[in-house]
């Protein structure tokens, strides 16, 4: 009778009481988990229909394989989605428990070592991460699933038994349905090697020891074993392509084109340490201690199969530190792939052999070495250590959420689902800003669709899949790039019928504003609505790319079906295996485990001696990193721990470089602090800092730091200039003078016309009532011209609101050629005012950036800079356009408070201030700058966004180059094809304003002797951050 | 499963067919129509009798403005009679019929459904725009559409009258409709305001529309402005206002209408302000200048209206200030600045000290502002050794240098 094994009883106890209750902490907060959660959705409500509207314009599901998400689905009938998650990742949790130590057992024969392989896996880090980290639930179910059939194919190699093969395909059949990776790769790492462990093992039964396995015997048993190799081999291709065929009819259908998306797991693990700490120590974590063992006994004769695919593994594993996995993989699969997999792999495979360390090391021979050669307390101590190695790294990967969160604060969506399903506002996308991978659980309980998306693999839009950005939602940590892709979606929301923004980072609100989107309200989650004027609902009926029935039909059908024949026909031997019911044959493997005796004494020596380089490196490693961030030892380490300080908005601690001399109080700084706002200050992150010594000497120096910041709207390059002082040893900075300006009031009035809309008057699901559609304001197009500057195309211009009511304006433009082909067509974005008050004009700019151009979609250039986008190169030269103006009444950011005063012209440079007269404080002020000639007609638009805000009853200085307008070409400069509303725009000019004066607007102009132009106007526009 | 349902009914098709071809037998009844009414109302009930020479059994093609229908009976007594349908019957206008029996058709006729007064009538109305700019260019149309009970549009030439109501005139107006409409053009005041336009039909009246007139575009105005001193101090705010705008009717010219002001100061720099019109009033402000000037202020609507430009001065609040150097020179104090009634200016008066060394080549611009009326700089050994310089002081429009020595 065979005794149920203690240990993995207690490593399935401990698991499940130690993974099963903290999934619930962790699990949500994962990177992938509510991915799946949302594809669990799809199939909860739509079993066999592939489409799924709600990402991305559409995409298919069939984008990857479904067993995980479908059983999430049918489990979500039950308790809910978040239900079927946690049972799946349950299960997950005992198949890789029990996994680990049959594939223990298969390696070494010895139930006490697959015991403390189960044990070890509960506790691996990689294990850890994965989980409840990544929460890649697919991934490991596969892996486990994977395990479990290995010892059946080698059992079928080995005695040819027909059960083997239909228990190791139906096994093989579950793992291809839950990921696709796992099976392909696993095929090559683990199951290569396996069939060479199992021919070897064959060979060792013609000879006495493994030691007599010569090449010539392990070639007969090969061609023994040939036949049931291949027919495993081909079976398992088989099933690799039915099983999942839609899978594989969709990648080759829609191949993945888009540029790589950066993953860590590439970096180099040296230069990015934070990469290298998650894709590379995290995982190994105290196997890279016991390294040498694990290669000494991968290298044995039995195990060198896996030794070399162990080697490779490891290889692979490293990312972008060497170059040897790029070579290894070509350039394609290295981008796709993301290498962290290998690093798992190569631990999961390393687990029966550390199993087999822990084994001797706690009650084997290497004890008895130890404790020949260093005594017992060097041997409880080393013990001690190597288990507090375990339980620290394990604690230290499970709290890296806790401390570093991966995602925003859990956000509650309840009010943000409530507003999509009132007043009909799913009839348009929606798109959530900085909510981290909740955009999934979001999306799964709504039917609105955005155009965002968290599996990008799927992407499909060339605006998203050109760019090397993950999703719109999180872009600015992609920084340039991702804020250009952002700002097209912003742009020209009318092409995505997209018409609010869920904001949950304040970062984006000024590009927000300065794209002509509108505040509408805050939910009482926090969550600010954006919304977008003037664009229309999506149509009724949407194109779908439908499959064949045949292949819905599979995808819902097969993947379930293969745990079921799975499971019944393994239950058997899993309740004969579980209640000791019946005496199982034991494994043909049994018969290779081996007497661990007489630990090499030699290994013990490397071992240690690998231990202590690793030590030392470790040890070297947060040296660095302490010299590195000692703050005040040199200048430059001052002036960047202030800058990070700084960006990190620690300003205590940017307080505590300050020269404490300067009489300036902590109080006294946070108070100058919290006056401060603009751009710079309150919606930026530092790119890049450069510091030049402009004076140094020992005790003293003076820097220029220049410094390259982020922020939604452009990258800002300023220069600060720093004194820094010397005392007792450390380094400080002079604080800079704060302008003591003091306002003329404590208490003054405004009074002001302000405007309310009542959307709906009557309170009714039907459409809204005609009485309440109020009419479009109308515009006036006063000026548009077609020129190309700097080499790239812009119709620039200048409108009038004539109507009564304030109106916010969307301009269109389109470029066409002689042959009245069209080019490009792009929105006016941050170049113009968006809200006019009555007869308020504004001069506007319209570029064409990349996306614009309707003949080069899919040959957009990789990188992507939105202040100096590439404009194409064509043969079709535009050569007229058309303008589209639309005015729609507007009800908010009517701020017109800022004067301009204290104009003062230099040799090559206007300075001058802003003063804020009203009763809002401007955040982000913007100068927008037309340019004319000595006729006054119109040149060239251009805008400037100053760094800081302007406070109430302040000032804030400026200055300002005019541009070099000598090679500026004028192309076309006629108001034929304008419209407003849709009415040509003459006929507006010809009804609402017959006797226009154009000399207001002439005499208004500032005259300038400029490069190329004689008058220039400036016009304001202003940001307000927090409406009071 | 699908492919053996599709056998079995093909094989039960073919096994129906039979080869016996149908003789068409030609029918020789005759009709003749009992009815003699040609004209009903809409919503009454009717039906077509018609006798027969023999038992048939014929039907009714019956089309309308609704559309075709076939109509079956019963014969009895030597007679058929067809009840035309609801809807049919509910639809007023001609309608078409025609007796076919045997595949043949035996009879036609037309027959006319009037509108039905009866029972009361119904009016739509649609108004647009809402809102109209004052003067005799703009119109808004109002549409009406009577209909009776069964949604009928009443005959041509019904009378409806429209009713507008503006501040203290009313007016009614008896339109004829035509074409199933009756519309008129409601055209605007010269006065802005709100106009209320209503509908009357029968003994049915129409809601309330709203057309909101706003005033035409604004001509000229003039502006004035407020101050509480003279003084270019730098701080205190001036005020430039607008008398009411209005527009060529007298209207007052329409909420937040944006008006330009455009200061041009003694260097001929354009300075700007603007403001949005509260009951017709504009306002904008600005600081004083720091220094003496001139300024010439001229305010736009732009395209529509201007005002006069108007002049307005700030004598030096500033007239002069002392420089003190100390350690070696290398402490510049500059003030204290003293105003108009020799009291200290407000702080954050600008001061700024250039640094030239001997060639006349700008060294460095320091700039700070007057704290209690006066400003330091400190000229630090680490940047600026040994050696002459000339420092160059600048406030209040005053500008005063000085070749030192820096030890």
């Amino acid at each position: 009778m065979q005794r149920t094994n203690v240990l993995l009883i207690l490593a399935l106890v401990i698991g499940i009481a130690f993974h099963g209750s903290s999934i619930f902490f962790t699990l949500e907060t994962t990177y992938d988990a509510l991915i799946h959660l949302f594809f669990a959705d799809h199939y909860a409500n739509s079993w066999f229909e592939p489409w799924d509207y709600r990402w991305y314009t559409g995409f298919t599901v069939q984008a990857y394989p479904p067993l995980v998400h479908q059983s999430i689905g049918i489990l979500s009938h039950i308790g809910g989605l978040k239900f079927g998650m946690f049972s799946v990742a349950m299960i997950g949790i005992v198949l890789f428990i029990t996994g680990a130590y049959r594939f223990g057992l298969l390696m070494t024969g010895d139930r006490k070592i697959a015991g403390y392989t189960a044990i070890l896996a509960v506790f691996s880090s990689t294990f850890v991460e994965t989980l409840h980290i990544f929460g890649q639930l697919p991934s490991i179910i596969g892996l486990s699933v994977l395990l479990h059939s290995l010892p059946e194919i080698y059992l079928w190699v080995k005695t040819g038994k027909i059960r083997y093969i239909v228990t190791s395909l139906s096994l093989i059949a579950v793992t291809v349905t839950s990921h696709h990776v796992t099976p392909i790769f696993g095929m090559i790492f683990f199951i290569f090697p396996l069939l060479g462990m199992a021919v070897m093992d064959s060979a060792r039964d013609q000879v006495n020891s493994f030691k007599e396995v010569r090449f010539g015997v392990f070639f007969k048993q090969f061609k023994k074993c040939f036949w049931r190799i291949v027919i495993f081999g081909f079976s398992s291709l088989f099933l690799i392509v039915t099983c999942i065929l839609p899978y594989w009819i969709n990648s080759k259908k829609n191949p993945i084109t888009q540029v790589p998306i950066p993953h860590g797991s590439r970096d180099n693990f040296l230069e990015v340490t934070s990469s290298g700490l998650v894709f590379f120590v995290i995982p190994w974590g105290i196997l890279t201690f016991v390294l040498p063992f694990l290669f000494y006994r991968f290298y044995s004769r039995r195990y060198i199969f896996f030794g070399l695919s162990f080697s490779m593994l490891t290889l692979l594993g490293t990312g972008g530190t060497t170059p040897l996995p790029l070579i290894l993989l070509g350039e394609t699969a290295f981008n796709i792939l993301t290498l962290d997999r290998f690093t798992l792999w190569a631990t999961i495979m390393a687990l029966p052999l550390f199993g087999e360390f822990a084994y001797r090391m706690v009650e084997g021979d290497l004890k008895d070495r130890i404790q020949e050669n260093w005594g017992r307390v060097y041997h409880r101590i080393l013990g001690g250590v190597i288990v507090g190695g375990i339980l620290f790294m394990v604690i230290f990967t499970m709290s890296l959420g806790y401390f570093r969160p991966s995602q925003p604060q859990k956000i509650k969506m309840q009010p943000i689902i409530n507003f999509l399903s009132q007043d009909s506002h799913d009839h348009w996308r929606y798109l959530p800003l900085g909510f981290g991978d909740q955009m999934a659980w979001l999306s799964a309980q709504t039917k609105a669709m955005t155009v965002d998306g968290n599996y990008h693999s799927a992407r499909r839009l060339p605006e998203l899949t050109t760019r090397a950005i993950e999703r719109l939602e999180n872009s600015k940590f992609r920084g340039v790039e991702g804020i250009g892709s952002l700002q097209q979606f912003l742009t020209v929301p009318e092409k995505y019928n997209l018409k609010y923004i869920f904001s949950n980072d304040k970062f984006y609100d000024p590009i927000l504003y300065f794209c002509g989107w509108q505040r509408l309200q805050q939910l009482e989650n926090g969550i600010m609505v954006w919304e977008k004027l003037n664009v229309p609902p999506f149509p009724t009926i949407m194109p779908k790319e439908d499959v064949h029935v045949a292949l819905k039909v599979m995808w819902g059908i097969i993947p379930i079906l293969t745990v079921l024949i799975a499971f019944i026909i393994n239950i058997q031997w899993i309740w004969i295996r579980a209640l000791k019911a019946k005496k199982l044959p034991q494994g043909e493997f049994m018969k290779y485990a081996i007497e661990h005796k007489n630990f090499p004494k030699k290994l013990v020596v490397i071992n240690h001696i690998w231990a202590f380089i690793i030590l030392i490196v470790l040890g070297y490693g947060i040296y660095l990193f302490y010299i590195k961030n000692v703050d005040q030892i040199a200048p430059t380490n001052v002036v960047q721990a202030y800058y990070d300080a700084i960006d990190f908005k620690e300003f205590n601690k940017a307080h505590s470089f300050l020269n404490p001399d300067s009489g300036k109080t902590i109080a006294q700084y946070m108070l100058e602090v919290s006056v401060t706002d603009g751009i710079l200050s309150s919606y930026a992150k530092l790119d890049s800092l450069g510091i030049e010594f402009l004076q140094e000497n020992d005790t003293s120096a003076r820097v220029k730091a220049a410094t390259r910041w982020i922020t939604p709207l452009e990258s800002i390059n300023k220069d600060f200039y720093h004194s820094l002082i010397k005392k007792k040893g450390k380094w400080y900075i002079e604080p800079s003078m704060i302008d003591n300006d003091l306002p003329p009031d404590q208490l003054f009035t405004s009074n002001n016309t302000t405007f309310f809309n009542h959307g709906r008057r009557k309170i009714t699901t039907q459409q809204t009532h005609h009485e309440d559609v109020l009419k479009q304001p109308v515009l006036e197009v006063l000026k548009a011209k077609l020129v190309q500057y700097n080499g790239s195309y812009s119709i620039i211009g200048e409108l009038q609101n004539v109507d009564h009511v304030p109106a916010d304006v969307v301009i269109k433009g389109t470029l066409y050629n002689d042959l009245n082909k069209e080019l490009a067509t792009y929105n006016a974005k941050d170049v113009a005012k968006h809200k006019l008050m009555p007869k308020e004009t504004t001069t506007f700019r319209i570029d064409f950036e990349g996306i614009a151009w309707s003949s080069t979609k899919d040959t957009l250039p990789p990188t992507f800079d939105p202040d100096q986008f590439t404009p194409m190169t064509f043969e079709e030269q535009p050569t007229k356009f058309n303008l589209q103006c639309a005015g729609n009444v507007a009800n908010t950011d009517l701020y017109k408070q800022v004067s301009l005063q204290e104009l003062v012209f230099e040799d090559d440079k206007i300075s001058g201030s802003l003063f804020n007269s009203g009763i809002q404080e401007v955040t982000i002020p913007q100068l927008l700058i037309s340019y004319y000639d000595e006729s006054k007609n119109l040149l060239w638009v251009e805008h400037e966004f100053l760094t800081d805000g302007v406070r109430i009853q302040r000032k804030r200085y400026f200055e300002y180059e005019p541009a070099c307008l000598t090679d500026i070409k004028i192309i076309n400069s006629s108001l034929k094809n304008c419209f407003v509303n849709g009415s040509p725009n003459s006929e507006i000019s010809d009804k609402l304003f017959p006797n226009r004066d154009k000399s207001h607007a002439e005499d208004q102009l500032q005259p300038y002797s400029g490069n190329g132009f004689d008058y220039l106007k400036f016009e304001l526009n202003s940001y307000i951050g927090n409406p009071k | 499963m699908h492919i053996l349902h599709i056998c079995i009914m093909l094989s039960l098709l073919f096994s129906g067919c039979s080869k016996k071809t149908e003789v068409k037998k030609a029918s020789n009844v005759n009709f003749e129509l009992l009815t003699s009414e040609e004209n009903f109302t809409a919503g009454e009930p009717f039906s077509l009798k018609f006798s027969a020479s023999e038992k048939s059994s014929p039907v009714l093609v019956f089309r309308n403005a609704v559309g075709t229908t076939i109509l079956e009976t019963s014969y009895s007594d030597g007679a058929v009679q067809f009840d035309v349908p609801k809807n049919f019957y509910e639809k007023s206008g001609i309608c078409y019929w025609s007796l076919v029996s045997d595949a043949e058709e035996k009879m036609k006729g037309t027959l006319n459904i009037h509108v039905n007064n009866k029972n009361g009538t119904f009016l739509e109305s649609y108004l647009g725009p809402r809102s109209l700019t004052a003067g005799p260019e703009d119109y808004a149309m109002f549409v009406m559409l009577a209909t009776d009970f069964y949604d009928n549009p009443l005959n041509d030439s019904t009378s409806i009258t429209s009713k507008v109501q503006f501040q203290k005139n009313q007016s009614e107006e008896i339109l004829r409709s035509k074409n199933l409409i009756a519309w008129t053009r409601v055209r605007a005041p010269e006065k802005s305001g709100r106009m209320l336009i209503s509908a009357a039909c029968n003994e049915t009246d129409s809601k309330e529309f709203t057309t909101i007139i706003y005033p035409a575009n604004p001509i000229d105005f003039t502006i004035s402005y407020d101050r509480n001193h003279e003084y270019a101090d730098g701080n205190q705010v001036i005020k430039f206002k607008t008398d009411i705008i209005r527009d060529t009717y007298g209207n007052i010219a329409s909420e937040g209408t944006l008006v330009y002001f455009i200061i041009t100061d003694n260097q001929g720099a354009r300075l700007k302000a603007q403001g949005t019109t509260l009951n017709g009033k504009a306002e904008a402000r600005l600081l004083h200048p720091e220094h003496q000037a001139s300024w010439s202020v001229e305010a736009f609507v732009t395209g529509a209206a201007r005002s006069k430009p108007i002049k307005v001065a700030f004598i030096a609040s500033v007239t002069d200030y002392e420089v003190t150097f100390l350690d070696d020179n290398r402490t510049v104090s500059v003030g204290p600045l003293k105003s108009f009634m020799n009291q200290l200016v407000p702080d954050g008066m600008p001061i700024s000290l250039s640094v030239k060394d001997v060639n006349g080549d700008v060294l460095d611009v320091l700039r700070t502002s007057s704290m209690q009326g006066e400003g330091k700089f400190e000229l630090s050994p680490d940047f600026f050794p040994t050696g002459s310089y000339e420092l160059k002081i600048k406030t209040a429009g005053i500008t005063k240098t000085k070749s030192v020595e820096l030890k």
